[in-house]
């Protein structure tokens, strides 16, 4: 009898485990960074992710080559000359929520949160910390962040005609949609 | 002296239009690309089981044609920064194929292709696939697509 319900309990804390995961391969991460020609942003809106609720793990994948600019010249020279995306075709970021247990994924809300972990760019690994904000609403949950990295910590050389007008700052946008994972 | 300095001139307006040029050329489309692979999503993502970095090296920037059930169609952003996709789904569950387009158009198109048998080719961009995160799938992704309603016309 006890074994029966030992096996129910664990049957029930599976469920809520799986039920706990919210996913979406639709996120958007932009990034942008002010230059004395002309400022420079691209959007990635097919970045793949995932929350766990109930350990605040968090990831997310996607590939150099679809992040969009505005003039197809600028899309050549970052997938060419500055991520290399032939050799180095994807970007992830695998990190924890440090403070989850602050957020209520059954209430409604905005919380504020933590956010820290290791972001691959240019094959090349750093950890990042950022604050950012969690909404839940219903089955949805919404991430949002704002957070600057150094190209030369991700070893991107700015070619040398272009040295002074390119910022080694730039400031990644994260807008992430996620849905309950069925 | 006349002749020097209009000589330079020419030469500073070429410099100058080339430039030009360059900075507001046309993104290149796969429509007026004929398609180097022809695969269908299964066998594309057997290759990548296979051996991940040699099926990417194999196709990445290549023009690859995909017939399959067209399962859906996304409009990402707005005006300018709006992005269209089409998204065909392979046997193996989660593994998708996603073709962006260039120009609203095409959305308008292949919404009314939904549910239906389409042949799609763009350039290839990459597998999408996180071996930490298989629940989630995997996609292909495929950039400046286009659009073979009927391959008689490749």
């Amino acid at each position: 009898m006890n074994k029966i319900i030992l096996l129910a309990v664990f049957a029930l804390f599976a469920t809520v485990a799986s039920a706990q995961k919210y996913m979406t391969k639709t996120g958007k991460i932009s990034f942008f960074s002010k230059t004395k020609v002309e400022d420079i942003s691209a959007t990635n809106t097919s970045i793949s992710s995932i929350i766990d609720a109930s350990t605040g793990d968090m990831k997310f994948v996607g590939l150099m080559k679809s992040f969009k600019f505005p003039k197809p010249l600028m899309e050549e020279h970052f997938n060419e000359n500055y991520v290399e995306s032939d050799k180095f075709p994807k970007t992830t970021f695998a990190g924890k929520i440090t403070n989850v247990s602050e957020v209520n994924f059954s209430k409604d809300g905005k919380y504020p949160v933590q956010v820290a972990g290791v972001l691959e760019i240019h094959g090349v690994k750093k950890n990042v910390e950022s604050k950012g904000t969690l909404t839940v609403k219903g089955n949805t949950l919404s991430a949002d962040a704002k957070f600057s990295v150094l190209l030369s910590d991700y070893n991107i050389t700015i070619p040398t005609a272009v040295k002074g007008t390119i910022n080694n700052s730039i400031e990644i946008t994260v807008d992430v949609d996620y849905s309950k994972a069925p | 002296m006349k002749n020097i300095i209009t000589l330079l001139l020419l030469i500073i307006i070429g410099v100058f239009g080339v430039a030009y040029w360059q900075w507001n050329k046309p993104r290149e489309t796969a429509s007026n690309k004929k398609a180097e692979v022809i695969i269908s999503i299964d066998s594309l993502y057997a290759a990548f089981q296979a051996n991940d970095s040699l099926a990417f090296s194999t196709y990445q920037n290549k023009v690859v044609q995909i017939s399959g059930l067209l399962d859906r169609v996304e409009k990402q952003g707005e005006g300018a920064n709006q992005s269209n996709f089409a998204i065909l789904l392979s046997k193996t569950n989660g593994i998708e194929a996603k073709f962006s387009f260039p120009d609203t158009a095409s959305n308008k198109i292949l919404t009314d292709l939904v549910k239906k048998q389409v042949v799609l080719k763009g350039f290839f961009a990459g597998f999408n696939y996180d071996a930490m995160m298989p629940e989630m799938g995997g996609t292909f992704e495929f950039n400046q697509s286009a659009i073979i309603q009927n391959q008689t016309h490749e």
